[in-house]
């Protein structure tokens, strides 16, 4: 919890940190990478197992606005199902820019969606939960809009008995003006 | 000009004002529903402070009104009456043949005034209007907190409610559109499970599942609605004191319009409807439900100047096991006159139990520019056949659930509210202070008598006081309301405790431009005592409400998310409810 707590910290120095933004909804960076589970996750009963993200962003409102989606394994090492873990959210965050490299952090909130292979479940085969979290990370410009980032994320499951999921997560973005009709579809 | 009438003429105020057209109201418009993530027609209670809500299970919610006796409220659609709760059937707002979507705004009144012909105290009328020119689609759910996960291989814990995921969709062609909506909901809260569990058969999961359909034809002045319902339903009965699996299916019809010739303006309506209920066939319960319905109903309002009146005639014809008689007819008429400064109201009905009506002066005041005061002073009598209630009907020998110990009088209610408005600059303030005294019987649902009544009879008093600034994009909200009984028996009393005495609202929505909404509501809700139940006492609750909604496409997309109770309080507002923990709404739109 002290970990999150300092990335909130993080969160909010980075919001007073005057940096340029472009203009609302003016680009979009399309984004692909793994996701790695590590941390405590749901206990022993199960070995979690990288899955990729993907996450569409876009400045709005001060900050970056984006929604993503990433998924994550889980295989049992006991008498239990397997089961997927399908997590999309929308965020908001500050982000500032130094040459070629970008610092940002984002505060999402969306659901987490539980797939369990289990077929004596009666209609409970999925269950779906809310989700919190702070995720906070690096990109650097490789040219042609193209960027490498990697990140650090806290995602706050409200379970019965409240998860918190850590990934560290990484991949390739791809940074584009965004043409005027998506633009207008996304004002 | 004294707004002392009406939801008949509703039709008629400016359908986009957030002025309340009554002393006291209140006003929820669609961009209000927007903001705050709403995605159940039910939620619309929670942004109405002036009205008290109970729901057991979080699927749906039940609007009282403290006037008099704390009671249901009124429930409107487009200032016409609803085919909404016949006989056992216990179903508030979700009910109604309308889509989320289809919501232009929702009014408020406290009263006293004249509502779809019938003169009395407090109502909600949902008013709607066609929610996109040619298409329209709408995706929602809903999650509590809370859930096992894949603990739930590791540890006995229990799943937890879903709202969703509720559809809704619709089309128009010319001045014709139609809507669907699509409810489901798992009633699985731990305080409920072992009685929902138990009503249906082991085969099938407790679900409260149903559809409503309606198709609006709007031009001239006039509007028709076609509407039908369908529902697997498990609703909490009070009279049976738990959940009871029914199968109930509704058809009606209603037309509303209103036209001028001259001076003179005439408005009014039709509405018919048959509503069956049946026992469902997964139903583990020996209780059969059974009814069936008839209803019809017309009113029409003459306005002329300063003069207005009307006439509405109610025809119910029902039937269901040990019913004896099931038929009900009943007329009212009422006259008002609205002067620049005063108004008054006579009104009158009749039916087989007797004669009822009363009356209502209002007197306005304004000392000075932006400021006024309306007094108004009250008294009426509502016969039986006005609220048919099931204990209404449990006096006349229904026993589809059991004994009922039935039988209604007449509720005689005198009221003395003074109304008090302010504009200072951005800031608007508003304060009511109102003494009511009641006499009739109350049904209190006891779980050792679950279908008694008793009498009840006493004063009460309420007052609230509530400011609002808004100046650009930035709109906040402040309000206290104090209620409760001053004097009188026991069941008077008792029904006053079930309401909370206290409670104060801190409401902002801040627009930064027009397509996105941020919303927050703090509520503390002061606490209830139920007596007779176990666990008597339901605590004051500090509510924490986020919204967040965003408009894209040139408003042709739309997407919100909803926060209940974040901070995580008991949310009970029924000692045999679920707490409903923290929650997120998620609602996306189309509007082509």
């Amino acid at each position: 919890m002290r970990l999150v707590s300092s990335l909130a910290f993080l969160v909010a120095a980075l919001a007073t940190a005057a940096a340029a933004q472009p203009g609302d909804w003016s680009t979009v960076a399309m984004s692909a990478g793994a996701a790695v589970p590590f941390g405590a996750g749901f206990g022993d009963a199960w070995d979690a197992a990288p899955g990729p993200t993907l996450r569409v962003e876009a400045p709005a409102y001060g900050g970056h606005a984006s929604a993503a989606v990433r998924a994550v394994w889980f295989e049992a090492r006991d008498d239990v199902p397997d089961f997927r873990l399908v997590v999309p959210t929308v965020g908001w965050g500050p982000a500032i820019e130094r040459g070629p490299v970008r610092f940002g952090a984002s505060a999402d909130v969306g659901i987490a969606w539980f797939s369990f292979d289990d077929r004596e479940a009666l209609g409970l085969e999925s269950e779906i939960e809310v989700v919190t979290g702070l995720r906070g990370g690096t990109a650097v410009r490789l040219g042609r809009g193209v960027e490498a980032w990697a990140e650090v994320g806290a995602s706050r499951v409200a379970l019965f008995d409240p998860t918190t999921l850590w990934t560290a997560s990484g991949g390739l973005a791809l940074r584009l003006g965004a043409p005027d009709w998506l633009q207008g579809v996304l004002r | 000009m004294i707004a002392l009438v009406l939801a008949t003429l509703l039709a008629l105020a400016p359908p986009d004002s957030t002025e309340a057209p009554c002393p006291g109201g209140k006003v929820v418009t669609q961009s209000d529903l927007e903001a705050a993530g709403v995605i159940h027609l039910h939620d619309v209670l929670r942004l109405t402070d002036v009205l008290d809500a109970v729901s057991v299970d979080g699927f749906d919610a039940a609007p009282f009104g403290a006037v008099g006796l704390p009671q249901p409220v009124r429930v409107l659609l487009d200032g016409a009456p609803v085919a909404q709760g016949a006989g056992p059937e216990s179903i508030g707002l979700e009910a109604l043949p309308v889509a989320v979507g289809e919501v232009h705004r929702v009014v408020v009144c406290p009263g006293p005034g004249v509502a779809a012909g019938a003169f009395g105290g407090p109502w909600l009328d949902v008013q709607t209007a066609r929610p996109a020119r040619r298409a329209y689609g709408a995706f929602g759910v809903g999650n509590e907190s809370g859930d096992p996960g894949p603990l739930r291989y590791l540890e006995p814990i229990q799943n937890v409610d879903r709202w969703g995921p509720d559809v809704e969709a619709g089309a128009a062609v010319g001045p014709l559109y139609g809507l669907y909506r699509h409810r489901d909901f798992m009633p699985t809260d731990a305080a409920i499970a072992d009685r929902t569990f138990g009503a249906s058969v082991p085969e099938r999961y407790p679900k409260r599942i149903g559809w409503v359909a309606a198709a609006v034809a709007e031009g001239a002045r006039l509007r028709a609605r076609a509407a039908a319902r369908h529902m697997s339903d498990l609703p909490f009965v009070p009279e049976a004191a738990r959940e009871v699996p029914m199968v109930h299916t509704a058809g009606q019809a209603t037309v509303t319009g209103d036209r001028a010739w001259g001076g003179v303006r005439l408005g009014g309506h039709g509405h018919a409807a048959r509503l069956r209920l049946d026992r469902a066939d997964w139903s583990a319960l020996p209780l059969d439900p059974d009814w069936t319905e008839t209803r019809l109903d017309a009113g029409l309002v003459a306005e002329a100047g300063r003069i207005s009146g009307g006439l509405r005639a109610e025809h119910v014809a029902a039937a269901g096991p040990g019913l004896a008689d099931g038929t009900v007819t009943l007329g009212r008429a009422w006259a008002q006159v609205s002067g620049s400064r005063v108004g008054a109201t006579l009104a009158a009905s009749g039916a087989g139990s007797g004669v009822g009506g009363g009356g209502a002066v209002a007197a306005e005041w304004r000392p000075a520019p932006r400021f006024a005061l309306v007094l108004t002073a009250s008294a009426q009598r509502a016969l039986p056949e006005e609220d048919r209630d099931l204990g209404f009907w449990g006096g006349r020998g229904y026993a589809g659930l059991g004994a009922i110990d039935g039988g209604a009088d007449a509720l005689d209610v005198a009221r003395l509210r003074l109304d008090a408005t302010a504009h200072l600059g951005a800031v608007r303030l508003r304060a009511s202070a109102e003494g009511h005294g009641a006499r009739g019987d109350v049904f209190l649902g006891l779980p050792d008598a679950p279908g008694a009544r008793t009498g009840a009879e006493g004063t009460a008093a309420a007052g609230r006081a509530e400011a609002a600034w808004a100046r650009r994009g930035l709109s906040l909200r402040a309000s206290v309301r104090a209620q409760g009984s001053l004097s009188g028996d026991d069941g008077y009393r008792a029904a006053w405790r079930r309401l909370p005495r206290l409670g104060a609202v801190a409401e902002a929505t801040a627009r930064p431009d027009d397509r996105l909404a941020l919303w927050a509501r703090l509520e503390a809700r002061g606490s209830t005592r139920w007596d007779g139940f176990p666990e008597a006492d339901l605590p004051a609750v500090l509510l924490l409400d986020l919204g967040l909604s965003k408009r894209a496409w040139g408003d042709r997309l739309r997407a919100s998310l909803g926060g209940r109770n974040v901070l995580g309080a008991t949310e009970r507002t029924h000692p045999l409810g679920a707490a409903l923990a923290p929650r997120l709404l998620v609602r996306v739109e189309a509007r082509l």
